[in-house]
């Protein structure tokens, strides 16, 4: 979280910030999918497992829970290391996610995209 | 140039002001020429400073762990940059480099905040403000559902929009642009670039003349846009 200070007209500054901040996280993102970084590639997947099936009201939802073994599969990680890029994603703003057990199994039960993305029909 | 020198207040986002508010601005603001290729800023600088474009045109881009220079956005006249300043003790999070010879304006964090209190001004900045995280989002979404060529069509006519002049062939985008800078664009290798660049121009949808690019039928072009990676 970056620090702020008062600076007079408030609620205008507020607002800006708010902008600056997410454009620091989605050029951070932009800059992560460029770079094929694994960050870059895991949220690439989950926008397109979204197009083949998620929801969409207000932010992106995706509806169906996800094995964290398959996408971690998917993406050539560990599950450790998937984790530790959904948190990292997860800090920035981009995504909301949380992890749930069935039968020992983990799901990662739902992804929510900080800002929302243009329609795709 | 002697009408850029007369910078900041005659920005068109300071156009509504009145007379006394436009020379505040002339009074608070600092103009300065880059040349091709000097950078404003570079990624870890102290975030202190609102860049204005009066003229030219200014590369943001980050430079990867491999040593790739990621193109975010090409900047304008008009635009806005170093918005991380508005936060405490921030740094720059990229580099800012100019693309050819350009005039800039610029003021610190607290005489900006003085100008942001003509609300007609904040609706302006936070309006641009609003336009960049949404070529940001379009950008990030382009890449993840199109095929190289569906996005350096997206580029394309986005470029042509923000720069396009018309010409006797079509719309000619005014920027001079390599393969290699429309690559890092696209997230593509320039190979790649190069092939989707030679067949565009082949089925007669582009032409390029000294690095720039001509859109002849901009219809095609975004009929590239309907193939989903």
């Amino acid at each position: 979280m970056k620090k702020t200070s008062k600076l007079g007209n408030q609620p205008v500054i507020e607002e800006i910030q708010r902008l600056a901040a997410g454009l620091d996280a989605m050029s951070s993102l932009l800059a992560e999918v460029k770079a094929g970084s694994k960050p870059g590639k895991t949220f690439v997947l989950l926008l397109n497992i979204f197009l083949l099936g998620g929801s969409r009201q207000g932010s992106v939802k995706l509806s169906k829970n996800l094995s964290l073994q398959s996408l971690a599969d998917a993406m050539n990680m560990d599950c450790g290391e998937l984790t530790a890029v959904l948190a990292y994603l997860n800090n920035r703003g981009i995504i909301a996610f949380q992890i749930t057990y069935q039968n020992d199994v983990k799901y990662v039960k739902q992804f929510t995209e900080a800002t929302a993305l243009p329609p795709y029909n | 140039m002697p009408e850029k020198i007369r910078c900041m207040k005659d920005l068109s986002i300071f156009s509504t002001l009145d007379i006394h508010e436009r020379n505040r601005i002339g009074e608070l603001a600092h103009k300065r020429l880059y040349n091709r290729n000097e950078y404003l800023f570079r990624e870890g600088d102290l975030a202190d400073t609102i860049y204005l474009i009066k003229s030219g045109k200014v590369k943001l881009f980050k430079v990867s762990a491999g040593g790739k220079e990621i193109i975010l956005d090409i900047l304008k006249e008009d635009d806005l940059l170093g918005e991380n300043t508005f936060f405490d003790r921030a740094e720059q999070t990229m580099n800012a480099q100019a693309m050819e010879n350009t005039f800039v304006c610029s003021c610190s964090r607290e005489h900006f905040a003085l100008l942001l209190q003509n609300p007609q001004t904040s609706l302006k900045i936070i309006q641009l403000l609003g336009e960049k995280l949404n070529s940001y989002t379009n950008q990030v979404a382009n890449i993840a559902f199109h095929d190289v060529r569906g996005r350096v069509a997206a580029t394309l006519l986005k470029l042509a929009k923000q720069y396009g002049a018309s010409s006797a062939q079509g719309t000619a985008i005014d920027i001079e642009l390599t393969h290699n800078d429309l690559a890092s664009l696209v997230n593509a290798s320039r190979v790649m670039v190069s092939n989707v660049i030679g067949g565009l121009r082949q089925d007669g949808v582009i032409a390029t003349k000294d690095h720039r690019f001509i859109i002849l039928n901009a219809e095609a072009l975004a009929s590239a846009l309907e193939n989903l990676a």
